[in-house]
């Protein structure tokens, strides 16, 4: 026993040190002679130092993988199917590997540069018709898939006939089917019993005659066609649409190639069989697992849960002396292997990064200070100039002050919807009683205005956002067209805020003070914290106003949001295209304003100025229309306006070409590069 | 004695039968608008798409027709096959996982597998070593160090020491990274040129005759496997103990001592056996309990096994991969039941004749 | 404790009983609560490993009353079991750090203890600002009522079951220990976690879903302990002759089956008190127990994750109130430990 014993024990202590050796050298590759890269005066020149490194030596930050960049992220791609991707891990797959007819120019966000596409249509060129309904674009001529085959016209076309056929419920569709068909339920089928089978395939087989099916295939063909002979993609709108060529700039604007889609089960193009294919859902979408590009990286492979690699495209169209943009990168990608892996804990991800391990991972805002540390230059992602920190050692670099494109706001529901008793969780008694509020509390102007007077903007950017956000005056954010950089804005002012609460129903709330529930999904830090916040300040005036924070599950937010419970509730939205009218219509018109219960008459007020916007195509023309918008926003007070939060990226100081572009999904590899 | 194996082999689906029941009853308190929360993330940005997505998915059908959908699969009207289907082998599409439950649960068995072979020889050889040690120096300092040291493990929450180990041994020091595989081995185990003999990269990298992917598998093992065995052997400890101690102090012991049986055979020959019947029960029951502690372990060293899959699914409530692992585990369970009984029967003769 | 004193077993007279033996004459603790408990008791307050553990369960359950006193809620009408904040930035602060925003009333005892007058941040603050110190103190109640409701209701839910099983046997025997067994085919963790996340939205966040989850897959062991128990004793001749004169079925179980069958689930529940709060700890850590806020041990322990690479730093975010759920365990368990070695018949004088 004991002597078997002793053998095992010494046995495991070998085990162990033989993988702490393991653990200690580097890994494979390791080279002897060091190579140093010295400035003299401007000039560089490599020698090879064969000794041991000198003591002081100007620390160098070469890659120590040659071809590979690692980023570790935390969420996993939904889906590769570019027609059904709607998050942004699946957007930064396709982007890389898929490509649209047109792309981003560089860090604007608003002009673009031909991609598949030979030139960006407009109105000067023919590209756009002058009573902006038809797009026509040029397609390019030899470019190929990774699989080989050529691509055509008919390939675009039918990748966006597809993906509005598809409609999935929850796709992208919906962003298309507004310009492109004129409608706004977000499903192909709504023209049939009035969306009545919207979302359920087996109703919509079912009860749709033949007839139907085939008029709407017919009208979506017709919508968007090809003509492979004049090498053209021809887009009729239903309505003039100011940010079309923004919305097609994504990835649900990639090109597949159809004979690869049909060959692995696809829709095969027929108008007698797409609703076969119709609201798939990611689990039985032909297309979702695998991916065939015109992209710069192919797919190597993908785990779910665990990452997925992608390998330089050998046979990239692009030519060496054709770069995307002025500077910007062409011929073959530098980087030859990408390799994203998923980790969900911040400790192992710090980990990784520190141990040099990744190129770059997720830094969640809270947890930036840590990094900081570590950061040996900080960069202007808008001149491109890097300065120095105190620790000009630091293996990091970082790229601050990225306006991001998504803000926390908090709705004011003017009309909370109760049971047939008259009951509803979240405003007490219902009455104004101290012990609740009325349904309607919040159509009185002076209860609005209290909201907004009565939150700490300062303390909100300083501690929930860590000091990384801006402040905006209007849906619209900060740098976007028909942002009012002169725009009115509430202060936090406990004064005016007891003043305005005074006036609220006629006195009625400061006599008897008010309880409301503020709700937030819980595991959202920043949400909570608004709720903490009005919820403190409000109490400061007078205890007997009085908020109550509750975390609802978001199983529950997502009922109660539905029915239109909530009477103060805080909720973020990310735009999906970099253009005014997808915050105005959300914030004013869309999914927020419906779920306020904003009176009819002001509600048609804004829906006359989001309808000119869109429509319009001067910009200057827009420019003036938000403006207007904007300012009927601020007087009528329907929200209580949040900080757009600032982005920062931390990557390792080896690694070079990276760009911030707000459009952006994700990092596009192909400008990148990695230090040698 | 086959006609016991034969009849806890026919309860087992009834059990499993059972269970799904269950699981399904638990989901009924749920509205379909809430059970939707699993297809959105956010506030929807099109307000039409929660309705859409309740009619997509038929959360609003009656609880009894998702069962027997999810039972025996439904019908193409098209074609008119039935597909999907849990008695047609097809659990599902798993929404957190991103593929369908069978693959995701086949894809991380190895990983769990492997962790849980490897814990198993710690925890056994350590747990009951240490349960004898204490028994035979009964009362004893040692006695009472190794009760205190299994009650401090029976006492430390599993996520604040498993953080702990990876300050200490992966961050501090950068010996044991979490994960299943470095980067490099992982491109040596995908090469055609590697061959998966059995899924498990420690066992394949040895037929492979690859050391370094051996050691890089055990190096990011190593910590979970810490963790699970010192979690264990509170158990482990005390079965051992206490049924070593109940042997020590029978008649036949007494005798053998009397005869002047030297005390070292007295306790290798005559006591160690019979002690561990007891332990071989508890043992085999550690296999389950090892599937329980790993929910906990993987995501902390955020090991890719079933453990870390199944926990994310039921946090969002992903019923359909929980219901798979549930599958597996309720067979899992009985299997191990009865393979503790035949190993108690053969161990114990008095069970064998009667 | 200070009862300790009157049980000395020493010098007692004897009495003759009904059926003519001598018997010792009843201590006092021995009249209140029966000879079998005494002896029990006896043992639990000479074992310095039991004793230790009742010490330090006795010291959690007086933090847990004193918890108003030691550490003050912010207002009267706020919910003490929301741990106040001292802002809302990342950072944690450092144990004594002058607490700035909505400072709660300073305790009578502070000024005295220490001499100074500002409140301050006993324990530090975690990230997000939470005092880590109220978070502990009211988390001691926290813990006491989650182990204690959840072990007290899985035992009566186990009793029942187990004692009908036992004691009819047959096919309500078969049949319940069916239910028994799909019960138990879940991974107790998986179980928990899988019930708390459905019942979350039901409830809300907070500790209900968690206490009804870990009782519905935590009663199956007594169930089956105390069906085996009960299979052993009623074959005893009490409980037979008992039968024979006629007792109703509930009366035998009652008075004569179950008195005898429950020593034994008691040492399984006190060991379960302290392995249930860790579970629940669990839960939150995995995201499905209390909300961020809520005085939970196992809350304040989960907010140390982001800061796992930081803790020379930090040490205070996670050695408190590990310290605070390992010392919940260990006590628990310790008195379990030493009731096992009173209740084994070997141990018996």
């Amino acid at each position: 026993m004991t002597k078997n014993l002793r053998r095992s024990v010494l046995l495991a202590v070998l085990l162990i040190l033989a993988m702490v050796l393991a653990a200690c050298p580097a890994q494979p590759g390791q080279v002897v002679e060091v190579e140093v890269t010295r400035i003299v005066e401007g000039e560089s020149q490599t020698v090879v130092v064969t000794a041991t490194p000198e003591p002081v030596m100007p620390v160098s930050f070469n890659a120590p993988r040659t071809d590979t960049y690692t980023d570790i992220s935390i969420g996993d791609i939904d889906t590769m199917d570019p027609n059904l991707a709607y998050d942004t891990a699946s957007g930064g797959l396709i982007m890389n590997v898929m490509e649209t007819l047109i792309w981003f120019d560089h860090t604007d966000a608003t002009s673009f540069v031909p991609v598949l596409a030979t030139e960006v249509p407009s109105v000067e060129n023919g590209g756009i018709s002058a009573d902006g309904l038809t797009y026509t674009f040029n397609i390019r001529e030899g470019v190929t898939f990774h699989n080989g085959n050529d691509l055509t016209p008919s390939d675009v076309a039918y990748s966006f006939q597809r993906g509005l056929l598809q409609s999935d419920p929850n796709g992208p569709q919906w962003l298309l089917l507004e310009p492109i068909l004129g409608y706004t339920s977000g499903d192909v089928t709504e023209g049939i019993a009035e969306g009545e089978y919207a979302g359920d395939p087996e109703a919509l087989k079912a009860n749709a005659t033949a007839e139907e099916l085939v008029a709407v295939c017919e009208k979506v063909q017709a919508a968007v066609s090809a003509d492979d002979d004049a090498g053209t993609v021809t887009f009729n709108l239903a309505v003039p649409w100011g940010p079309f060529l923004a919305t097609l700039t994504q990835t649900w604007g990639a090109a597949m190639d159809e004979q690869w889609a049909v060959e692995n089960g696809a829709w095969d193009g027929s108008c007698d069989t797409w609703s076969d294919y119709y609201a798939p859902g990611a689990e039985n979408d032909e297309l979702s697992g695998i991916i065939n590009g015109t992209g710069p990286y192919m797919l190597e492979s993908w785990t779910p849960g665990e990452g997925y690699v992608l390998v330089a495209n050998p046979n990239y169209w692009r030519a060496d002396d054709d770069p995307m943009w002025e500077g910007g990168p062409a011929g073959a990608p530098a980087i030859q292997r990408i390799v994203r892996r998923i980790v969900t804990e911040w400790g192992t991800r710090f980990a990784i990064l520190q141990a040099g391990d990744a190129e770059w991972v997720n830094v969640p805002p809270a947890n930036r200070p840590q990094v900081d540390e570590f950061v040996g230059e900080t960069c202007d992602w808008r001149t491109n100039e890097c300065t120095p920190t105190d620790n000009p050692d630091g293996p990091l670099r970082k790229w601050g002050d990225q306006p991001s494109t998504s803000r926390t706001d908090v709705f004011l529901n003017f009309n909370v919807s109760t049971d047939e008793n008259g009951n509803n969780p979240y405003i007490g008694s219902g009455q104004l009683d101290g012990n609740g509020i009325p349904a309607d509390f919040f159509s009185d102007i002076h209860a609005r205005l209290a909201f907004n007077y009565c939150f700490d903007y300062d303390t909100y950017i300083a501690d929930a956002l860590n000091g990384d956000g801006v402040r905006n005056n209007g849906p619209i954010i900060l740098d976007m067209l028909g942002y009012n950089p002169d725009g009115e804005m509430y202060m936090f002012d406990l004064d005016k805020c007891a003043e305005e609460m005074a006036l609220a129903w006629d006195g009625a709330v400061a006599e008897n003070g008010f309880r409301l529930q503020a709700a937030y999904n819980t595991g959202n830090d920043t949400r909570q914290t608004i709720g903490a916040i009005l919820q403190a300040n409000f109490r400061s005036i007078d205890p007997k106003y009085q908020i109550e924070l509750v975390g609802l599950p978001w199983p529950t937010m997502l009922a109660a949001f539905r029915v239109g419970q909530l009477p103060v509730v805080a909720s973020g939205w990310v735009e999906d295209i970099h253009d005014p009218h997808n915050w105005v219509q959300p914030f004013t018109v869309g999914t927020y304003a419906g779920r306020q219960n904003l009176p009819d008459d002001l509600k048609a007020q804004f829906q006359e100025l989001v309808n000119a916007g869109v429509a319009a195509s001067d910009p200057a023309e827009r420019e003036a229309i938000y403006f207007e918008l904007q300012k009927l926003h601020h007087e009528s007070a329907i929200q209580i306006t949040g900080a757009q939060a600032t982005g920062v990226r931390y990557e390792q100081r080896w690694v070079q070409g990276y760009y911030y572009n707000p459009a952006l999904f994700d990092n596009y590899f192909y400008s990148f590069g990695l230090a040698q | 004695m086959t006609a016991y194996i034969l009849r806890r082999l026919v309860q087992l689906p009834l059990t499993v039968f059972g269970v799904t029941i269950l699981i399904f009853l638990m989901l009924q308190v749920l509205s379909p608008s809430e059970r939707a929360a699993l297809y959105i993330r956010d506030i929807p940005k099109n307000p039409a798409q929660i309705d859409r997505v309740i009619k997509r998915y038929g959360l609003d059908k009656p609880i009894h027709i998702q069962y027997i959908n999810w039972l025996i699969g439904t019908v193409d009207q098209d074609t008119g096959d039935r597909v999907g289907g849990v008695l047609r082998a097809d659990l599902g599409y798993s929404r957190t996982g991103r593929e369908p439950v069978i693959d995701l649960l086949l894809r991380r068995l190895p990983a769990t597998a492997e962790l849980a072979i490897w814990s198993f020889i710690p925890i056994l050889g350590i747990g009951i070593w240490l349960g004898i040690i204490a028994a035979i120096n009964h009362n004893k300092l040692i006695d009472q160090i190794a009760r205190v040291f299994s009650i401090v493990g029976y006492s430390f929450p599993t996520f604040v020491f498993g953080l702990l180990v990876l300050m200490l041994f992966y961050a501090k020091t950068g010996w044991f990274p979490p994960g299943r595989l470095s980067d490099w081995a992982v491109q040596v185990v995908s090469d055609p040129g590697f061959i998966q003999y059995t899924s498990l990269n420690s066992f394949d990298a040895l037929l492979n005759g690859r050391i370094d992917v051996f050691l890089d598998a055990l190096r990011h093992m190593f910590l979970p496997i810490i963790t699970l065995s010192y979690l264990s052997w509170a158990l482990l400890l005390r079965v051992t103990r206490s049924s070593m101690l109940e042997t020590l102090g029978q008649d036949y012991i007494r005798t053998a001592r009397s005869k002047g049986v030297a005390e070292k055979n007295v306790v290798n020959q005559h006591a160690r056996p019979n002690a561990l019947i007891p332990v071989a029960t508890i043992g085999g029951l550690t296999v389950v309990g090892l599937l329980n502690g790993v929910v906990i372990t993987e995501t902390v060293f955020n090991y890719p096994g079933l453990g870390s899959a199944v926990a994310a699914a039921a946090v969002s409530l992903d019923v359909l991969t929980v219901l798979g692992f549930v599958l597996f585990n309720a067979t899992l369970l009985i299997l191990a039941n009865l393979i503790v009984d035949v190993m108690y029967a053969f161990l114990d003769p008095r069970v064998r004749l009667g | 404790m200070t009862t300790t004193t009157t049980i000395a077993p020493t010098g007692r007279k004897r009495i003759k009983t009904d059926d003519g033996f001598f018997l010792p004459e009843p201590s006092r603790l021995e009249k209140a609560v029966g000879p079998e408990s005494a002896r029990v008791i006896r043992g639990l307050l000479t074992n310095p490993l039991s004793v230790t553990g009742l010490v330090v369960v006795i010291f959690f359950l007086v933090v847990a009353a004193a918890a108003p006193v030691l550490a003050p809620p912010f207002q009267a009408t706020a919910d003490p079991y929301q741990i106040p904040r001292d802002g809302f930035g990342p950072t944690p602060q450092e144990p004594g750090s002058i607490w700035k925003r909505d400072v709660p009333p300073v305790p009578f005892w502070y000024e005295a203890v220490t001499g100074k007058q500002e409140w301050v941040h006993l324990f530090g603050t975690t990230s997000g600002q939470f005092d880590i110190y109220y978070g502990i103190v009211w988390g001691t109640r926290t813990a006491l009522l989650v182990g204690v409701l959840v072990v007290f209701s899985g035992l009566l839910i186990g009793l029942i079951i187990g004692s009908i099983s036992g004691y009819y046997g047959g096919f309500t025997d078969d049949f319940l220990m069916r239910i028994t067994e799909i019960f138990m085919a879940f991974p107790f963790l998986l179980a928990a976690l899988t019930l708390s996340a459905i019942l979350v939205p039901l409830f809300g966040r907070g500790i209900w879903p968690s206490v009804i989850a870990l009782v519905s897959f935590g009663w199956m062991g007594y169930a089956r302990v105390i069906r085996g128990d009960i299979l052993a004793t009623k074959e005893r001749d009490y409980v037979l002759s008992a039968r024979t004169i006629g007792a109703k079925d509930g009366k035998i179980l009652l008075r004569h089956i179950l008195p005898n069958a429950i020593f034994t689930t008691m040492v399984l529940a006190s060991l379960d008190v302290g392995a249930i709060v860790l579970t629940f700890a669990a839960l939150s850590f995995l995201g499905v127990g209390t909300d961020i806020g809520y005085a939970d041990w196992g809350q304040v322990i989960s907010f140390a994750r982001a800061y796992i690479l930081s803790l020379d730093t930090y040490w205070y975010i996670i050695v408190y109130p590990g310290a605070a759920l390992i010392l919940f365990g260990l006590g628990w368990n310790l008195i379990g430990d030493g009731l096992r070695d009173v209740l084994d018949p070997r141990m018996k004088k």
